[in-house]
Parts: structure tokens; C-alpha cells; sequence
């Protein structure tokens, strides 16, 4: 089936207004606003984004987290994840494997403050996000996951397509995002070889309260 | 045009109340997508399996195999596919096809417990129903073997595998555009290397999959 087998006839009257398009041809199209499956409106949630620049690597690496803290009281909903490499010189380089682990908590490397966390519908000056913690840059991770939730790899030669940004996963692959409920989080650790250069990292993720 | 040029005045009376969203004295119906199967788009139970820095040895070669097992009572969805190339050593490479086959057993290999295959909607999930999942061994020389191969491919693409020559980046090998790849009870895929030999370098690759009921 790929059409409408149905129909239902309206009375128009006093009241509410519907609202509709008139094309011309002496019908009315009903207008509609399509919401995701728990009622927010389609593209009104803000996106917030966290990064990791220019890290120094090493193998086995995790470079960047995103913790949903206990008893947040929020979800968070993981929507692109992309990763690259960037050099200031040449380098002799090659094709370095990535993984995005499922985790619990992180310490150490460099914490991202959430007053700081960028948010694509306002600017930073915006209240920080709530219940998020994101950190960078060596990080030391419980509860890592025995299998990546999504996996991937950059060149890191500069004659070799070095730059090019590979998306580890985004939302349009599988139509819907990575969920992290309270206590989860993700993080982003390089294959198990040193590599050179240097490692770049984004993700962005949306919060529901 | 951005905005309705025009609307419908409907008589509010009593029952249930259908979700709109008022913007300048009107009233828009706000509505949630399905599939054609009537389940609700966005909740689906996802999950992907992976086969990292596999050998390139012994090709044709299949790598990883994604299987709904007989008598599962389950659909799987195929949403996505991606391959790519990881390095140890610097090595003369080239373009490599990869293939996708349908199948309908895989065995051999080195089996991806269901009770670690990740989902995306909870760390803790319900294990992954129906699902047979396995990999060509990290160690290993030789593939998967695979039973019920279909003769011609359902996708193919390719990656390269020159570090000098764009090895590393990622080929997506399949995207469901609206369609995904359906598995009944008993049919699978089986992701495969071109019959070339391909040198020191490894393939890898990712399945995203959706178990229906």
C-alpha cells in the first residue's frame, strides 16, 4: 500500500482556524507541523556541541567524553559525532582507527565547564546545560563497553587526505540519535597504535528534560 | 511563501483533543510520523555490530555477518553500512571493492554475543533478539564461512587502502533512504573483500540494524 485508503469529511464552522494552503486549484491543504514520537516540535530542541582540538595522541587514547550525571533528571540524545586530524607539519602518516564506546563515568583529562558549552540557537551566553558533564584530552574511563556503538577512521597524512572529516555517526544513518539515560555516557578512543599528528573530535547531542 | 496563505474555521466540540500548535490565530496540527507498519519512527530498537581491522588475507573474504536466525519471530532492518581501511605499516594499496550479500548462515569466525552488541537506546537493553552476529577472527587468515550466498550483490562500494591515496576514510556502503534492508527469519548479509589480493592492510566495517517484533 503507498496511498491513503481512506477519508474523512469535515463540516467547517465557527471556531478554531485550521491552518491550510491554497494552491490555487480550489482546495484547501491542511498545513501540518510534524513532532517527534514524545511531542516536541521537529527541529525546536536546542543542539548543544562539545569538542576536542588539536590533541596530542597516543595509542588507546580517549579523547573525548560526555557523561550524563546521576540523577540529572534529563536525557541526553547524542546526534553527530565527527572526527579528524589537523598538523601544523608534514607528517608520514596512516589510516588510524577510531571507536565510540558506551561508558559510565570519566576523570582526568580536561574538564569542558558547562558555562561554556556552545548551544546552536543562542549564544554561549546562554544558561549552562543542565546535568552534563564533558571532558577532553585523556581521559580515564569506568565502565567502558566491551563493543564500539559506532566505529571509523581518519588518514592522517596530509598527501593522503589528511583533514577530511570523518562523521562517526550521525542520527540520519540509523533515524534516530544514541539515547544516554542517567549514569551513561560515551567516549571516543583510538585503535590500539600511536599514530602521529594530532586528533580533533566534535559532538553534538541534545538534552530532554 | 513561508508561511499558510489561508485556513479552515472547524467547530471545537467535546471529545478528544488532537495536538496542534497555535502560531498567528492559527491552529496547526502537529502530527508523528509511523512506518507503513504503524510503528512510531524514531523509538526503534537499533542496534550495530562491528568488525574492526580484519586481516585482508585469503580474498573474496567475508568479514562480518549479520543473520536472522530461524524461528526468531523478529524482522531486522538494515539502516546503514560502512567500511574503511586501518593501518599499522605503510603499504603500496588500492582501491578495494566491497560487497554485500545477502545469505542465509554464517559460521566460522568468531561469534558477537548478543549480550554485547551495543544499542543505541540504552547501555542496558534487552539483548538483541533473533540475531546472529559474527566477524572473520582479528588473528585469523581465513573469512567467514557463508552458506546461501545470493550470486549478485544487494550494494557494493569500495575503499582505499593507499595511506598516501585517501586510505582511512570511510566508504558508506549503504544508506536506507526510506527503505531499509529487510531480513526475514533465516536470510542475513554477509559484507565481502573483492577477490584481489589486498596486501598487509585490514578492513573494518559497521552494520546498523533495527529488530521489529
Amino acid at each position: 500500500m503507498t496511498r491513503a485508503n481512506d477519508s474523512i469529511a469535515v463540516t467547517p464552522g465557527a471556531g478554531q482556524l485550521v491552518a491550510t494552503q491554497s494552491p490555487g486549484d480550489g482546495k484547501e491543504y491542511q498545513v501540518i507541523i510534524p513532532s517527534r514520537a514524545d511531542g516536541h516540535l521537529s527541529g525546536t530542541l536546542p543542539a548543544y556541541y562539545i569538542s576536542g582540538l588539536a590533541m596530542a595522541k597516543s595509542a588507546s587514547k580517549h579523547y573525548l567524553g560526555l557523561v550524563n550525571q546521576p540523577n540529572s533528571n534529563v536525557m541526553l540524545e547524542v546526534s553527530c559525532v565527527s572526527i579528524w586530524e589537523e598538523t601544523t607539519g608534514t607528517v608520514t602518516g596512516l589510516a588510524r582507527g577510531y571507536r565510540l564506546f558506551r561508558m559510565t563515568s570519566m576523570s582526568a583529562g580536561t574538564t569542558i565547564s558547562n558555562s561554556t558549552i556552545g548551544r546552536t540557537d543562542v549564544s554561549a551566553s546562554d544558561p549552562a546545560a543542565p546535568g552534563i558533564a564533558a571532558s577532553r584530552n585523556g581521559l580515564t574511563i569506568t565502565g567502558l563497553a566491551t563493543e564500539p556503538i559506532a566505529a571509523g577512521a581518519i588518514n592522517e597524512e596530509e598527501a593522503g587526505a589528511g583533514g577530511i572529516v570523518t562523521v562517526l555517526f550521525d542520527e540520519y544513518m540509523t533515524g534516530q540519535p544514541i539515547l544516554l539515560s542517567t549514569g551513561q555516557g560515551v567516549t571516543i578512543q583510538q585503535d590500539g597504535t600511536a599514530g602521529v599528528g594530532t586528533f580533533s573530535a566534535g559532538m553534538y547531542f541534545r538534552i530532554l528534560t | 511563501m513561508s508561511r499558510v496563505n489561508s485556513n479552515v474555521p472547524t467547530t471545537v466540540g467535546a471529545g478528544a483533543s488532537v495536538a496542534t500548535h497555535l502560531i498567528s490565530g492559527n491552529d496547526y496540527q502537529t502530527i508523528i510520523f509511523a512506518g507503513p507498519d504503524g510503528y512510531l519512527q524514531g523509538l526503534g530498537d537499533m542496534y550495530v555490530i562491528t568488525a574492526l581491522a580484519i586481516p585482508m588475507t585469503t580474498p573474496p573474504k567475508d568479514f562480518l555477518a549479520l543473520i536472522n536466525q530461524p524461528n526468531s519471530n523478529v524482522i531486522l532492518k538494515v539502516h546503514a553500512i560502512n567500511s574503511w581501511s586501518e593501518q599499522t605499516t605503510g603499504i603500496p594499496g588500492t582501491p578495494r571493492g566491497i560487497r554485500v550479500f545477502r545469505c542465509t548462515s554464517a559460521s566460522d569466525g568468531d561469534t558477537i554475543a548478543n549480550s554485547v552488541i551495543p544499542s543505541l537506546n540504552n547501555a542496558a537493553g534487552p539483548v538483541a533478539p533473533g540475531v546472529g552476529a559474527s566477524r572473520a577472527s582479528a588473528s585469523g587468515t581465513t573469512g567467514l564461512t557463508i552458506t546461501g550466498g545470493a550470486t549478485e550483490p544487494l550494494v557494493v562500494g569500495a575503499i582505499n587502502t593507499e595511506e598516501a591515496g585517501g586510505g582511512g576514510l570511510p566508504s558508506k556502503i549503504f544508506r536506507a533512504l526510506g527503505e531499509p534492508m529487510l531480513l526475514s527469519t533465516g536470510q542475513g548479509l554477509t559484507m565481502r573483500t573483492d577477490s584481489t589480493a589486498l596486501g598487509l592492510a585490514s578492513v573494518s566495517g559497521t552494520i546498523w540494524f533495527e529488530v521489529v517484533p
